[in-house]
């Protein structure tokens, strides 16, 4: 059964689970309900004659209506802290780091460059064109220059809001090379509906080549960033 | 005298400057309804955007310039408004102000409320809030368009908007209408603890009084949160302080912490007098009483203390420490709980009734089963890794709509159809109201599920063409399907608002208890006069909902009607509730 | 409003806690409340920051703060002894309490305000740094509940002529004087919140 979108990277598995474990349990707890209150209604409707049952309620039946739902919950509060934690309490050792400033309708991406450094004149700065290899999980740590945006690529399940002066870091293993889309998901002014950007994710050898041409064509004398 | 000397009163302190809590709850009714319309237009103008993005509005050039959703800037402005003025002028005002006003005094056999100029304030203060806000459609640069939830620094400086005085205006009309809220609360607060007639024990309360009595209490204790953080707001757009500027030492998230530190209890000041008005429509109309009265009581206070320690669930995304969205991931998933109970002690009700399926009932039995959609959509939202994925995309729009609409507004629906008869002394036509509940039921659905689908598939919210994401262009298809659900849904209202003013002036003549109903408002006349009774208050003797009680012959027994052999009631010895 | 007689009778019996207190006591939640949201900001403010002065700002008086605690507290003090005047039908010591009260408020304002001018003078200007807004604004919101209590009680204090005080006048006595109370209450709560941890 397959209702999401599909799924690319490593956690979206078990981010796409847990949705449909959630989906089960509401959908058993939305059956049950629903068609009681349907049945309900067109049994017990008025009819000459039959009088109403008097009664003011039942306490086992309301002891059971109160623990299951809240047995059930906590269950699905405690696996989904599990991956959670999985996803945003932690991140991978990796070499591979991405810088993302979110501005008023642009993604400046940022690659260490040559020397293996942030912050130098020769990082490579790519404007809503970001690529990344697969396989290879790779932090990705999120700046603002000016209000809130959110970085989201549905097809990594990823999203985390951009927000000024706070560094965000996050991480992303993809598992298939294509090309995906990057949305901003957080209000952020007239064109926050436009804030789209491409993702590509190549073969490691492939994306190495991509780095080295970047970084051939960057002109040394762009400051580097804020 | 007293009660002749009332006719002298002018027509301008009778209708206008009233005291009278069922004057001032009509007037809150005739502000909401009117700005129900004003965002319910404005809803229409977003589904046309986002179902046709490339078709002009046949009627744009009608339309004040910032409205016009065919530049982007504006779309933001026209869902703005739309959320704003559905949740602070029409939801909030109608729930609380017309039938708290209206029902609080009838429902505890009071003659008003404790402080009736404070009441008469209350509303003199929210008019001119919702003028304010009405009058940023016309100044430079146009209304606020930064999202009902007004994050800065978005919203703080308007560089980033190009919107100037409009926003500050929506600051100034949040926070006026907040502190009528508060005069309400303190009014409501004081008039249920002290004013109840003799023999209304807490426990013999109905649960719409119960219900209003919570509200009250957590407007009383968020509001100021969120005055306090548009006061900075205010300071930061027009003082040129920081507060929520990181380049001068401010912090971004300090905002959304306030904000939903109130908001969130805001969302159950939305739903929980639904709720009450909902079990007691229920009840009447099944013949029989709630099921687990103090079940639902205790539930009510659950869910109001809980209230308060889940908002972080609307920053799991926002770079919140992670262990946090833990914290409040679990008590978010516990809150659900009170809800449930609620839910199955509806079904216990009508469980072996007499169910007669007025429009009152119809719309409350929508209420439960919308209310059960929107509220299981909550726990998908609830798991901090789903929210990862479906956070900001139409799925948290399917959900607020199935519990403000599906919940809330379809209370409202029945609360309308019920209590009618009692504010305006003439019936509606209950055909009619019969074929909008068919409509407005069916629309709804096919308005708002599908949503649900849109944001699985990572539709965002609060983009204005969907058409320019290649994920998203498979789904037009269904926004076009929405959107024409939509203009349905709306042109059913019409039905209802149609039905409603003829009806004030040709509907048949309501005699004072049309519903057979218990509790003590249908003890007084249609509609009650000033001070609610002749010269003697109803005496209550037992809880309000003996329907089809062995006692007696008929399938009713009012809260007020003796018995002979009952014990006389007194305030100091508390009888069981279900006496 | 003569026509409502009817509702002043009683319409159940006396409740435990009037109208008039309860509704004051209820109203004043909302006003805790209001500070509450204040001080939650100044807190995640203050805590977010490195320096708290930053550098080259003035540090806040203490000790004229505390001095200011003690004259607003013994306002408080005077506006108790006020109503235990009332309630023992001492109008003459009512009278003089009342002004006691109002004059030790008025004095507790002029001193916010030198406080205000001396770190105005030492730097600290009101949207420059957090520290300074956030300081400006928690002890000005609350001077302007205490501008308006003092009001308050020197209107009630010119009023008190005669020797006997109308029902009507006793409520507001009272009620101003839960204000007030309230207003010394926040005023010790943002003293140690500001200047003491
Ligand atoms: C009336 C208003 C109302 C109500 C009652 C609720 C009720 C709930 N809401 Fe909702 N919510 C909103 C209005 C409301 N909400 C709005 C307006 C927003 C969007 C704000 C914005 O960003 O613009 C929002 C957003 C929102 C979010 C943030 C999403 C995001 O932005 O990413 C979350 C996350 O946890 C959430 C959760 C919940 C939960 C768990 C409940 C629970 O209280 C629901 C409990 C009810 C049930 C669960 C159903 C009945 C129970 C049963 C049938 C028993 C069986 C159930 C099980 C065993 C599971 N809501
Ligand atoms: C109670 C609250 C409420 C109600 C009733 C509605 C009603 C509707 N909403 Fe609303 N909506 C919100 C609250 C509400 N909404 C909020 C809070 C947001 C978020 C805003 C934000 O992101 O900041 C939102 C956002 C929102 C969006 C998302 C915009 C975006 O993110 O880009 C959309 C899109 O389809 C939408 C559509 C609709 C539609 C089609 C209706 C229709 O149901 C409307 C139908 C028409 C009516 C209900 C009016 C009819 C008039 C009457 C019934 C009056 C009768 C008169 C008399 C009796 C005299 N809404
Ligand atoms: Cu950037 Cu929305
Ligand atoms: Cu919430």
């Amino acid at each position: 059964m397959h209702w999401l979108p599909e799924g690319v990277s490593t956690y979206s598995p078990s981010i796409d689970t847990m949705f449909y474990v959630i989906l089960a349990v509401t959908g058993v707890a939305f059956i049950v309900t629903e068609a009681l209150l349907f049945y309900f209604a067109l049994r017990y409707r008025a009819r000459q004659g039959v009088r109403a049952t008097y009664t003011h309620g039942n306490s086992r039946l309301e002891m059971i209506w109160t623990i299951v739902p809240a047995v059930m919950l906590v269950l699905l509060g405690l696996s989904s802290r599990r991956v959670w934690g999985d996803i945003k309490g932690r991140i991978p050792p990796t070499d591979q780091e991405v810088v993302i400033v979110a501005s008023q309708f642009d993604w400046e991406i940022h690659y260490k460059g040559a020397d293996g450094q942030f912050d130098t004149p020769d990082d490579v700065v790519i404007h809503n064109d970001m690529s990344l290899p697969v396989n290879k999980p790779v932090k990705i740590r999120l700046r603002s220059k000016d209000v809130i945006h959110s970085f989201f690529v549905p097809a990594f399940r990823l999203k985390q809001d951009a927000v000024p002066g706070l560094t965000i870091d996050v991480w992303v293993e993809a598992t298939k090379t294509g090309t995906y889309e990057i949305a901003c998901a957080e209000l952020c002014g007239f064109g926050h509906g436009t804030m789209r950007g491409q993702l590509t994710v190549l073969e490691p050898d492939e994306f190495q080549k991509w780095l080295k041409e970047q970084e051939a064509n960057v002109v040394p004398a762009e400051a580097p960033p804020a | 005298m007293s009660l002749k000397h009332e006719h002298e009163l002018s027509f301008i302190r009778k209708y206008i400057f009233s005291m009278d809590h069922k004057i001032i709850g009509i007037q809150f009714l005739f502000m909401s309804l009117l700005f129900m319309i004003v965002g319910g237009f404005l809803a229409m103008i977003v589904r046309w955007q986002l179902g046709f993005p490339d078709r002009e509005i046949p009627f744009a050039s009608h339309l004040p310039e910032s409205l016009n959703p065919a530049d982007p800037a504006h779309y933001n402005a026209v869902f703005t408004m739309h959320g704003s003025i559905m949740i602070f002028l029409v939801i909030i005002p109608i729930l609380a102000g017309a039938f708290g006003n209206f029902l609080i005094p009838l429902l505890i056999g009071a003659r008003d409320m404790a402080f009736p100029k404070l009441n008469m304030l209350s509303f003199w203060v929210a008019l001119p809030g919702g003028l304010i806000m009405a009058s940023s459609f016309f100044v430079e640069g146009g209304t606020a368009a930064t999202g009902w939830t007004a994050y800065p620094p978005l919203s703080a400086d308007p560089q980033y908007t190009g919107v100037g005085l409009g926003q500050t205006l929506w600051v100034v009309s949040v926070l006026i209408l907040g502190t009528s809220s508060i005069m309400g609360a303190v009014n409501y607060i004081t008039t249920i603890v002290n004013m109840r007639a003799p023999g209304m024990h807490f426990f013999r309360m109905p649960l719409s009084v119960w219900a209003l009595f919570i509200t009250a209490i957590l407007q009383l204790m968020a509001t100021p949160v969120l005055a306090s953080a548009l006061g900075m707001l205010l300071f930061d757009r027009t003082l040129g302080t920081h507060f929520f500027n990181p380049a001068g030492g401010g912090q971004v998230l300090l905002w959304q912490h306030l904000f939903w530190f109130y908001s969130h209890p805001a969302v159950y000041i939305m739903i929980l007098p639904s709720m009450g008005f909902v079990s007691d429509i229920i009840s009447t109309f099944s013949r029989k009483p709630i099921f687990g009265y103090k079940a639902m009581v205790f539930s009510l206070v659950g869910i109001a203390g809980l209230g308060f320690i889940v908002w972080g669930h609307h920053m799991f995304q926002s770079g919140m420490n992670p262990a946090l969205g833990t914290a409040f991931m679990i008590s978010t998933m516990v809150i659900a709980v009170p809800s449930a109970i609620k839910t199955f002690n509806w079904l216990g009700t009508l469980w072996r009734g007499s169910i007669h399926f007025t429009p009152a009932m119809l719309n409350a039995l929508a209420f439960v089963s919308t209310f059960i959609v929107g509220g299981l959509s909550g726990i998908f939202m609830a798991s901090t890794p789903v929210d990862m994925f479906i956070h900001d995309t139409y799925f948290i729009v399917a959900h607020l709509h199935y519990v403000l609409f599906g919940g809330s507004l379809f209370g409202v629906f029945g609360a309308l159809n019920y209590w009618y008869p009692k504010m305006f002394g003439r019936m509606m036509n209950s055909t009619v109201n019969t074929i909008h509940w068919v409509l407005t039921f069916t629309f709804f659905n096919l308005t708002f599920f599908p949503m649900h689908i849109l944001g699985m598939g990572g539709h965002m919210r609060r983009i204005y063409d969907p058409t320019l994401y290649e994920f998203l262009k498979p789904m037009q298809p269904m926004n076009e399907f929405i959107s024409i659900s939509a203009f349905l849904l709306g042109a059913s209202q019409l039905l209802f608002a149609g039905n409603f003013i003829f009806s004030l002036f040709r509907g048949k003549r309501a005699e004072s208890n049309p519903w057979r109903a218990n509790s003590l408002e249908w003890s007084a006349p249609s509609p009650p006069p000033h001070l609610n009774w002749g010269d003697k208050l109803p005496t209550v003797y037992r809880g309000p909902y003996e329907y089809s009680s062995p006692e007696v012959a008929e399938d009713y027994l009012p809260q007020n009607r003796p018995l002979i052999g009952a014990p006389t009631p007194s305030r100091t010895v508390p009888a069981p509730a279900r006496a | 409003m003569k026509n409502d007689s009817l509702s002043e009778r009683p319409a159940a019996p006396r409740p435990a806690t009037e109208n008039y207190r309860l509704g004051t006591l209820v109203f004043l939640m909302a006003g805790t409340m209001l500070f509450a949201g204040l001080v939650g900001g100044y807190l995640v403010l203050r805590y977010a920051s490195g320096a708290w002065p930053g550098p080259g700002l003035p540090h806040l008086p203490v000790r004229l703060a505390g001095f200011n605690t003690a004259v607003i507290a013994l306002s408080s003090l005077a506006f108790h002894l006020a109503v235990r005047s009332l309630r023992g039908l001492d109008a003459r010591g009512l009278r003089r309490w009342l002004f006691a009260a109002a004059g030790l408020g008025a004095l507790f304002l002029l001193l916010q305000v030198a406080q205000w001018s001396l770190l105005v003078r030492g730097g600290l200007s009101f949207s420059g740094t957090t520290y300074g807004t956030t300081f400006y604004t928690l002890t000005g919101v609350h001077a302007a509940h205490a501008f308006s209590g003092v009001v308050w009680l020197s209107l009630i204090a010119l009023r008190q002529r005669e020797l006997w005080v109308p029902a009507k006048r006793q409520r507001t006595i009272e009620v101003c004087g839960l204000y007030w109370h309230f207003v010394g209450l926040v005023w010790l709560g943002l003293y140690v919140v500001l200047y003491v941890i």
